[in-house]
């Protein structure tokens, strides 16, 4: 109730809210912070030692900048330096190759070298090892540098030689800790940008697919990539996600939540409304339903819109598996879900308000279980909900070894005591147990998160009320649920409203042979996936063996 | 702008007291499962003193006990116990009991009620209606007529298991199977007060001393046959006999008011007629050529049909069953003697069926469903009778019985076991 | 869909009791012809929204009857919703309060239900008519769960004799679902809101027979499980139906009916209100939803819980005063207004 009030003044604007402290606000007076000067380009000079000064200038206290002066050519003294980021660049590639193939005492004939031609054939030179650019101004060359670039500045001109040199640490591409999966490949998106596009590409590997590259964040300069498939993904979709994006003007994007709550579309949503995956096969099948795919650097979890409900509940193996097995995972899932958003709520509002709904051998058992326990079931349950929380927050902090070993240990001992003792019954135990097993069959954990939420306060609901609380809680979702879109696509897509077509693929899969038309949630322009009557057939008679 | 604000601040204040009442002041309905007696059965007895109603109300409870020992072996089940209050209608007499019982008393699990044959020789509706008013009870609670005192009955309580889910488990499966006694659910027995064309019956449930020697040996596994006469534990109480409770019987209604029973022979006469029986297992001596058999009915229909014939109205009922014969002394079961063991059977459940006929007319009480099946069949007739005198339908009505019993199964042995003779 | 819901989620609960107290062991026939009576409503509805595809009930009475004597109308067709939403409102707490939780305050439940509806009702018809639909095969589920299992008890020679007091006690036993069925008028306050009007009427259609026909089964399961006398003593003969089934363990099955009923009642008090506020904005101009929706609010949790003091006088306003009233609403000033509209006709759709 609260919330709904809440709510409706934020969003028309008419409370200041201290839960608004996004970056895009906080972003506003840092706008003249030092260390960023907003000022039309400086070109760079044709004195050589004046350029030097200023990047020095530029680079002030910056150790992992390296300037490195030479001279090319032996005859005409030119001087030269280069400058790079140490941290960003590959060593070997800027000594190997680079350095090689400028200083002057490579066996290579050719044209001289002198002040005047200097850039042009360097650049030439250069041109064999990777991308290559020119660059005029001093900015340029700031940006450049810090990009993973090595800048080559020579005497007299006014240009700087641009190649780039990226290299430095990055993550091997692993397998995806989040979702991890029996059958299906096992790489993961890394942090790397390039690497990430590269394991996309790897799999669609049509024209057709598109980056739109975009850069935000004053300070971070964090690129990132609309990506999406030209003639399958909605065009208004992409552009809503590009006009979205444009909107966003903060500091500082590290992660793909820095973009996320700026994107969507409600202010406070108790459900993801934008998806993410660390598994580029889940992102390429994403894209291939028509959907735009938002690849951020620096992390490795690209966000996926727009999203719907069930999404939730499909993991990147139901795909890969036989059908049948993947529909009944998909049901063991939603069945999961269920169990972790209701179970506790069920418990208490059955132990204090509608007991007659225990079958009557166990109403006497445990009953007897909790004669003389302290606290009401209600209360109980919320505590143990409460403890396991910890737990589970205990846990992820903890180093993974440590942390299995209190999470489990924690809760199997703390159980145990707390049952011998006399605290709490078992009935609750098994409750708490039963409901944190069924959380974590809930593939998307942000989900999980919801469903935390949603749980403590539908147990709250039923301790009040019992099963009536908990139908009206219920209700609240699901209305705050269908009033929910992601990027204009209702969030309870299949089911509300109902597409038939769309339940092929939701709390079932049907086989690939009769998936042959995309998500029509997607409003894709390209509805096949491919022809008809496609299915396995069996052999005509007479061909077969006896 | 102000002013909207203002508004809007009003609409968060109230949201939040009502959610803060919710919160605090709420939970009105809960109620904490172990605090709760689980009341299984009650009885209902009624006495006239000086001319007043006092009524007396018995109820078995079940408390849960707190384990002993460690978790893993949680509650056990505790035996049923026993207690009264008296008062002036049930509800006082219920709530006399419910004070010294220290716990709410939950009704959710109740199995049926027993009822005083004082209860309903003077003053059933009472009674039926405050069930049927209590929202925690259920259409499938079971009634049962005591023979004296229901309070008896509850203190005797279960033979093997708790009363409660004997009478439960009797009622769903073996009442009409053994040709004991019908189990009566609560909706059937309103259903039958209120309606105008048929009367009602209860099943009837008396305790009677147990024989010494089953006291001793702690109660033989008494097959169905046996009545239902397994030896009372001692759960009973601390009596000075020990009794044992046995349903056999049925009681008979008019209207409202208990007119008489039947016995055995009446009563399984009587599931013949008007019971569709499954899963029987109903024994029946029948007698052939001086010597006596067990037919072994398993399955039974009937069907009534009103004939009208010049204002004349006679109805013709006809039973077929299925049977078996198992124990038989030593004809030979060949295709031709069956048939001929059919007719003795037929023979047999006629008398039976007649018997209830001639009974439900001589208490002038129609639970046998003729009238009903009339204003069903012929709705035109039975206008012609009037609210007050329907039952001269059936009364005054001739009644034919046609039996058609078949033995379906003749058990492992095929014509009949050769026992050979030494020749003297 | 979002009919259906609406109508069912009362009409469940009350209709067995009263038809059958009127009809006997013909009541199921009494609802198959209050279907009728629907699809009469549904034709009017139908004709007046596409005489003004534009607008509302509230908005076209005026422009038909004048200003002074269209705007009483307009208000006495608020107040018709607004009746029905109070009586809604009332019977849900009355039914909880009397099979659930006997302890628990009405006005807490009236006032709970109040502001969740609110909440959807703020929120637009399109998330009430999803939220329906969500409900919806849930609904239908557990009604067809219980007839089906109220089936395997059920003794179809309880409901002969057919017609055995003439057709009389029928069409009166018809008169109260009729007005159940009849709130499908709701149709001409939806009309300018929805895409694709003769779809909304297809569904008005299928809505209607749908149910028409579960009803009708249900009543007539009632009947031959229960007889036909008992079902119309009893307060709420469809949970005692759903209290008596038992399939082999399966049993107890009146919480899964009572809860999913439950929410089908949140979608009918949530579109009432949005409805309500709809005509309150029209006929007196307000603009602001926060003043009438925290209006409605204040104004439904009172009224719900002051003027019955059981259960009783609600099932007496009900039998007695309710029908006029919802027969004038439903039928005549449809009916009249379409007449009016037919007579001055061609002018009143010439000057939109």
């Amino acid at each position: 109730m609260l919330k709904r009030f809440w709510r409706q003044a934020v969003e028309q604007g008419k409370v200041q809210s201290s839960d608004k402290a996004q970056p895009s606000d906080k972003t506003q007076p840092q706008d003249k912070a030092p260390g960023h000067q907003p000022q039309a380009p400086q070109p760079l000079s044709v004195n050589y030692d004046a350029n030097l000064q200023a990047l020095r200038q530029i680079f002030n206290l910056c150790p992992d900048i390296v300037f490195h002066e030479f001279i090319i050519n032996s005859e005409e003294g030119i001087r030269a330096f280069i400058v790079y980021a140490s941290s960003l660049c590959d060593h070997r590639t800027i000594g190997d190759q680079l350095m090689k193939s400028i200083l002057p005492d490579s066996t290579q004939k050719g044209v001289k070298i002198t002040k005047a031609n200097a850039v042009e054939v360097l650049k030439e030179k250069l041109i064999s090892l990777a991308e290559v650019d020119i660059v005029g101004d001093l900015q340029g060359v700031e940006d450049k540098v810090l990009q993973g670039n090595a800048a080559l500045l020579v005497e007299g001109s006014a240009q700087a030689i641009i190649a780039n040199a990226r290299g430095g640490e990055k993550r091997a591409i692993s397998e995806p800790d989040t979702e991890p999966s029996i059958r299906g490949p096992k790489d993961g998106f890394v942090e790397d940008f390039e690497t990430n596009m590269t394991l996309i590409r790897r799999r669609i590997k049509t024209s057709r697919l598109k980056f739109m590259i975009t850069e935000k964040g004053k300070l971070t300069k964090t690129k990132i990539a609309i990506c999406y498939i030209e003639g399958v993904a909605n065009p208004q979709v992409v552009d809503e996600v590009r006009q979205r994006i444009e909107r966003i003007n903060n500091d500082s994007v590290l992660e793909g939540n820095y973009i996320e709550e700026n994107i969507m579309d409600e202010k406070f949503s108790l459900f993801p409304l934008i998806q993410y995956t660390e598994r580029p096969d889940k992102a390429c099948s994403c894209l291939l339903q028509g959907r735009v795919l938002i690849l951020i650097e620096n992390s490795n979890m690209p966000l996926i819109v727009p999203t719907t409900f069930i999404a939730m509940l499909q993991a990147a193996e139901d795909y890969y598996h036989n059908s049948l097995a993947a529909s009944t995972i998909r049901i063991l899932r939603f069945i999961a879900l269920n169990m972790a958003l209701l179970l506790p709520a069920v418990t208490v509002a059955v132990f204090s308000f509608h007991q007659e709904l225990l079958p009557p051998p166990l109403v006497s058992t445990v009953a007897g279980a909790r004669q003389g326990l302290p606290l009401s079931i209600s209360l109980e349950i919320i505590l143990f909900e409460f403890t396991f929380e910890l737990l589970r927050e205990a846990g992820v902090r903890l180093p993974k070894t440590i942390g299995q070993a209190i999470s489990t240990v924690g809760g199997l001992v703390i159980g145990d005591a707390a049952v011998n003792a006399g605290v709490v019954s078992p009935i609750s135990v098994i409750v708490v147990a039963i409901t944190a097993i069924a959380s974590f069959s809930v593939p998307n954990f942000e989900a999980a998160f919801s469903l935390r939420i949603l749980r403590f306060s539908l147990i709250l609901a039923a301790s009040v009320l019992g099963g009536i609380g908990i139908v009206f809680g219920l209700m609240i979702i699901l209305i705050h649920l269908c009033s929910l879109r992601s990027f204009g696509v209702p969030y309870l897509a299949p089911f509300a409203p109902l597409i038939v077509r769309d339940l092929k693929d939701s709390i079932v899969r049907v086989p690939w042979w009769a998936l042959n038309k995309r998500p029509r949630t997607n409003r894709t322009p390209n509805v096949y996936r491919k022809g008809k009557a496609q299915g396995p057939r069996k052999p005509k008679k007479g061909g077969g063996q006896s | 702008m102000k002013n909207k604000n203002r508004i809007l601040a009003l609409c968060i204040i109230l949201s939040l007291i009502l959610y803060s009442l919710v919160l605090c002041s709420g939970c009105w309905s809960s109620k904490e499962v172990e605090n709760l007696a689980l009341v299984t059965l009650v009885g209902i007895d009624l006495r006239k003193e000086n001319g007043r109603e006092i009524w007396k109300a018995s109820a078995l409870v079940l408390f849960p006990q707190r384990a002993q020992g460690e978790g893993g072996q949680s509650g056990q089940l505790s035996a049923e116990k026993y207690f009264e209050g008296e008062g002036p209608t049930p509800q006082t007499a219920i709530l006399a009991y419910s004070k010294r019982m220290s716990r709410t008393p939950f009704y959710g699990y109740i199995s049926g009620y027993i009822i005083g044959e004082n209860v309903a020789r003077e003053n059933l509706i009472h009674c039926v209606e405050s069930v049927a008013r209590y929202w925690q009870t259920r259409p499938r609670n079971i009634y049962f007529l005591a023979r004296g005192q229901a309070c008896d009955v509850l203190k005797a309580g279960g033979a093997l298991d708790r009363l409660s889910n004997e009478l439960i488990e009797f009622s769903d499966y073996r009442a009409a199977a053994t040709g004991q006694s019908v189990g009566v659910y609560r909706y059937q027995l309103e259903e039958w007060l209120t309606s105008n064309d048929r009367d009602a019956v209860l099943g009837v449930i008396q305790p009677v001393p147990v024989p010494e020697a089953e006291n001793n040996s702690g109660g033989s596994q008494g097959g169905a046959q046996s009545g239902g006469g397994q030896s009372g534990s001692s759960m009973g109480g601390n009596e000075n006999t020990p009794m044992k409770n046995v349903i056999e019987g049925i009681a008979v209604f008019r209207d409202d008011k208990l007119v008489g029973f039947l016995n055995r022979e009446e009563t399984e006469g009587f599931l013949l007629i008007s019971r569709e029986i499954t899963r029987g297992q109903m024994a029946i001596a029948v007698e052939k050529d001086n010597q006596m058999f067990t037919y072994f009915l398993s399955e039974s229909k009937s069907k009534i049909k009103p004939i009208v014939n010049n204002g004349q109205i006679s109805y013709q009922v006809t039973i077929q069953t299925k049977g078996g014969v198992n124990d038989q002394p030593g004809f030979t079961l060949g295709i031709k003697e069956i048939h001929e063991l059919e007719e003795a059977v037929n023979e047999r459940l006629k008398a039976k069926a007649l018997a209830a006929i001639e009974k439900a007319k001589e208490y002038d009480s129609d639970f046998l469903g003729f009238a009903e099946a009339l204003h069903r069949k012929k709705p035109k007739v039975w206008k012609t009778f009037g609210p007050s005198n329907w039952r001269e339908a059936f009364t005054k009505a001739d009644i034919e019985v046609i039996v058609k019993s078949k033995i379906v199964n003749t058990g492992t042995i095929g014509d009949k076991l050769e026992i050979q003779r030494n020749p003297e | 869909m979002i009919f259906l819901v609406t109508i069912m989620s009362t009409a469940v609960l009350f209709i067995p009791s009263i038809t059958v107290e009127k009809a006997k062991q013909c009541a199921w026939l009494a609802v198959l012809l209050s279907m009728s009576a629907g699809l009469i409503c549904l034709g009017l509805a139908n004709a007046l929204g596409k005489r003004f595809p534009q607008q509302t009930l509230v908005q076209y009475c005026e422009l038909l009857l004048g200003k002074y004597i269209g705007k009483a109308v307009a208000v006495g067709f608020f107040l018709y919703l607004f009746v029905v939403n109070n009586i809604v409102t009332r019977e849900f707490s009355d039914y909880i309060s009397i099979v659930l939780m006997p302890e628990t305050p009405i006005m807490v439940l009236n006032g709970l239900l109040a502001v969740i509806a609110v909440y959807a009702a703020a929120k637009g018809l399109e998330v009430i008519a999803r939220v329906a639909q969500f409900i919806l095969p849930l609904f239908l589920g557990s009604i067809i769960i219980i007839i089906g299992l109220g089936l395997l008890e059920a003794q179809p020679g309880k409901l002969l004799p057919l017609l055995e007091n003439g057709p009389g006690p029928v069409i009166s036993g018809a008169l109260e679902p009729a007005t159940l069925i009849g709130q499908i008028i709701i149709l001409t306050m939806i009309f300018p809101m929805i895409n694709l009007p003769q779809r909304a009427v297809k569904e008005g259609i299928i809505a209607i027979v749908w149910i028409g026909v579960l009803l009708t089964s249900l009543t007539a399961v009632t009947i031959s499980v229960f007889g036909p006398i008992l079902p119309g003593d009893q307060l709420f003969p469809f949970v005692t139906l759903a209290k008596h089934i038992k399939f082999t363990t399966i049993q107890r099955l009146e919480f899964l009916v009572i809860f999913i009923w439950v929410s089908g009642i949140v979608v009918k008090v949530s579109i009432f209100f949005y409805l309500e506020s709809v005509a309150i904005k029209q006929i007196f101009g307000l603009q602001n939803n926060i003043i009438i929706f925290g209006f409605l609010i204040v104004s439904h949790t009172l009224l719900s819980t002051l003027p019955f003091n059981n259960p009783q006088e609600t099932n007496f306003v009900l039998s007695n005063f309710w029908p006029p009233f919802a027969l004038v609403f439903e039928f005549f000033v449809p009916a009249g207004l379409l007449a009016i509209a037919i007579i001055r006709g061609k002018k009143v759709v010439l000057r939109k």
